[in-house]
């Protein structure tokens, strides 16, 4: 593991003001979240990372970070081809929920959705939209594709990773789309939100979170 | 809306050279498909046949995606037969060039330099319906290129299609990281 101590100071993506605004949010959690982020320190995108979240980490007692080499990936339980990549946990247990690149921009707003919403109270649902999700019995994985400008995109992320933590066998991921060349290569990514369903199905534009469950059912 | 969005074109009907030969093109031709206005100023100049040419280049793909494409100038339909036999370039292009003598169309389209009697470079991108969806002027020397015009009538169709609900990305490795903009208010 990577000491967390080795990057001093705070990031200048989380200034005082928006560290306050977070500092609330974050004092609503219920209960204990780990982020498990895995970081290249040969890259400048992983050494951002590493200080986004030790800020942000920092806001919340309920909130942990551990860092791993590349090395030290195999022993978790997220995706860790699309690096930087952190994964969200409570009580030791992986949520579904990665983020893969910074979430700055328009998806701070999904990262602290996530937080929320793992922890606990989480946004209102309904009861039976929480019913519908935890029948999904097909282990699904769904990434989002998104530009940290696009203000379409948060939704999208938030939604599919709400369902990811509802239901175990749904992997919800962020993935900043300009950080992977390959990925937009190969789907042919022009906009976003761009949305990959088990590799195979892809789709843009904002879908619902009732949308979504209904495409995994 | 501002300017010429959303506009409808004007009725009009014009002589046009295409592939040889001539023809009548109305405003009820240009229906029905997505079609691409594009003014120059005259025939026998040095800069047009080069963009005229581009455009020829990538006309497969054009039509390909449905649209059609109207090269026009205030040329009669003779001259650009005459140029289009004098040029290899021109006399490659398979699409319709509309002649305006008259400067009906370049007067609507607002591009018609009254003194010189020639249009400026004016490009408009016109839905089946013929409503205006996309244009962009340049003055006399500023070329323009075909490839990014069939992205934007790609764009066009695509917000036609799906409406607005998604944001172009236009992707730049090692682009720094975006200060977080928190908006959560009547969400948590």
């Amino acid at each position: 593991m990577i000491d967390c101590n080795q990057f001093e100071g705070t990031s200048p993506l989380l200034d005082e003001k928006l560290q306050g605004e977070l500092k609330g949010i974050f004092g609503k959690m219920e209960t204990a979240v780990t982020l498990k982020a895995v970081v290249d320190m040969e890259e400048e995108k992983s050494k951002e990372m590493a200080l986004f979240l030790k800020t942000a980490a920092s806001l919340s007692d309920l909130l942990t970070l551990e860092l791993y080499t590349p090395l030290e990936a195999e022993a978790l339980e997220f995706d860790t081809e699309y690096l930087p990549a952190t994964g969200l946990y409570k009580d030791g247990i992986y949520s579904g929920v990665s983020f893969h690149g910074v979430p700055g921009g328009r998806e701070i707003n999904s990262f602290v959705l996530a937080i929320y919403n793992l922890s606990g109270p989480g946004q209102e649902i309904g009861r039976g939209l929480v019913k519908k999700i935890q029948k999904i019995k097909k282990p699904a994985n769904i990434k989002v594709c998104v530009s940290l400008a696009c203000h379409h995109c948060p939704a999208v992320v938030a939604a599919s990773q709400r369902i990811a933590i509802l239901n175990p066998l749904v992997k919800a991921q962020m993935l900043d789309a300009n950080l992977y060349p390959a990925l937009v290569e190969r789907y042919g990514i022009t906009r976003v939100p761009f949305v990959i369903l088990n590799d195979e199905t892809t789709f843009t534009g904002p879908r619902t979170i009732e949308e979504l469950t209904g495409m995994l059912g | 809306m501002a300017g010429f969005i959303g506009k409808e074109i004007t009725d009009f009907t014009v002589q046009a050279y295409h592939k040889g030969t001539f023809e009548t093109v109305t405003k009820e031709s240009v229906l029905g498909h997505w079609s691409v206005f594009f003014f120059y100023p005259a025939d026998f100049t040095f800069v047009c046949p080069t963009e005229l040419g581009d455009l020829a280049d990538f006309y497969e793909e054009f039509r390909e995606i449905g649209c059609e494409i109207y090269s026009v100038s205030e040329d009669t339909h003779f001259v650009h037969k005459a140029w289009a036999d004098a040029s290899e370039t021109i006399g490659k292009i398979e699409y319709p060039m509309l002649a305006d003598p008259a400067g009906r169309l370049a007067s609507f389209f607002d591009v018609l330099a009254e003194e010189e009697g020639q249009a400026v470079r004016g490009t408009f991108i016109v839905n089946p319906e013929g409503k205006i969806r996309a244009y962009e002027i340049h003055d006399m020397g500023i070329g323009r290129n075909a490839q990014e015009l069939l992205r934007k009538v790609q764009a066009a169709q695509y917000v036609e299609e799906h409406g607005d609900q998604v944001c172009p990305a236009k992707w730049k490795p090692g682009e720094e990281t975006l200060t977080p903009s928190l908006d959560l208010v009547g969400i948590l």
